[in-house]
């Protein structure tokens, strides 16, 4: 399989990127595929200033698609046009195949607090997670018709890595897994 | 008798719709229905039919409790493509303004994901 950009996309803290940074690992260690290149979007962001402005309160970078996109085509020109792109905003890129991982938002609120996250970020995310955010923005990609949903939780990073390279070799798609909505309400208010 | 103001809170997932409402402090429930508890089919949850359902519900209830207006603030995904799910939101609100609830504003507060960075800039 070649020239193929995956997507890794999730709400921060579900795991993009030990899933990502394995994957490359096993995809460049299978004959079959040919050479993969890996993409952090938010290292890649601040490094190349791929931002339009600061969103002061929340500590972030506002992404800017433009220079992003250009910064992508220059790593498939010079280095491979094989990527896996690790990132919440990936899904929303021109790519083939879109993966979203799920993790329970109990699990999601632990880990983003653990990185020091203020609070209005850590239930941003947490909400995001519940909302299926990152999935709907998946489906509504109308650049990319494969979309596998893959809920994380409890399940060790090798088996999932395992999953997703199923998931590609087979071209298959599954979506509409979890419904954190009914049980987690309550972390939305 | 003078109007009581509620805030009514749609969040609409891919899987469902939950509609809330609260007092114009959020801090009081003064009703909450979901999508499973309109249809019965758990496919249907998140479709515009039980979120219209569940509005028409939600007027009935409010109105028993003197709430004749509301804020409406809407956390929902996507709803612009037609093949998009959590288009409960728009059914929604149709429906509660057709049970003649008066809207007052609608604040669209969808979660936007941040680590280090993030899709856009927020317009609140
Ligand atoms: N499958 C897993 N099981 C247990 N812990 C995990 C798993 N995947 C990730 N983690 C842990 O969760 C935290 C967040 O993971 P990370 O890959 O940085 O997420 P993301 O890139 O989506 O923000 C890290 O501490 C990581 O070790
Ligand atoms: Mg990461």
């Amino acid at each position: 399989m070649i020239n193929i950009k995956i997507a890794i996309t999730g709400t921060p803290g579900v795991g993009k990127s030990t899933v990502s940074k394995l994957l490359v690992k096993k995809l460049n260690n299978t004959e079959k595929f040919g050479n993969f290149e890996y993409i952090d979007i938010t290292d890649a962001v601040k490094e190349h200033k791929l931002y339009s402005e600061k969103d002061e309160k929340m500590d972030s970078y506002v992404v800017d698609f433009q220079k992003l996109g250009n910064y992508i085509n220059e790593i498939v020109k010079s280095k491979s046009e094989n990527l896996v792109i690790d990132g919440h905003v990936s899904h929303l890129l021109d790519v083939d195949y879109i993966v979203v991982l799920r993790c329970n938002p109990e699990i999601v609120s632990n880990r983003l607090k653990d990185r020091n996250y203020c609070k209005d970020k850590v239930k941003e995310n947490v909400a995001a997670e519940i909302l299926d955010v990152c999935l709907i923005g998946a489906l509504d990609n109308s650049n990319c018709k494969y979309v596998y949903e893959l809920d994380t939780t409890y399940k060790n990073v090798s088996s999932i890595v395992g999953e997703i390279v199923d998931a590609i070799t087979h071209k298959k798609t599954k979506y509409g897994i979890v419904n954190w909505l009914d049980t987690y309400f309550y972390m939305l208010d | 008798m003078s109007e009581k103001w509620g805030v009514i809170h749609i969040y609409a997932s891919y899987n469902n719709t939950i509609i809330h409402v609260t007092d114009i402090t959020g801090a009081e429930t003064i009703a909450k229905i979901s999508g499973g508890m309109i249809v019965k089919n758990q496919k249907d949850e998140s479709s515009p039919y039980a979120a219209m359902q569940g509005a028409f519900k939600i007027a009935d209830m409010i109105r028993e409790k003197g709430i004749e207006k509301v804020h409406v603030k809407v956390r929902a995904q996507g709803g612009n493509k037609s093949k998009n799910p959590g288009p409960g939101a728009q059914a929604a609100i149709r429906a509660l303004a057709r049970a003649g609830i008066r809207i007052g504003r609608i604040e669209d507060a969808t979660p936007i994901p941040h680590d280090g960075t993030t899709p856009k800039k927020r317009n609140r």
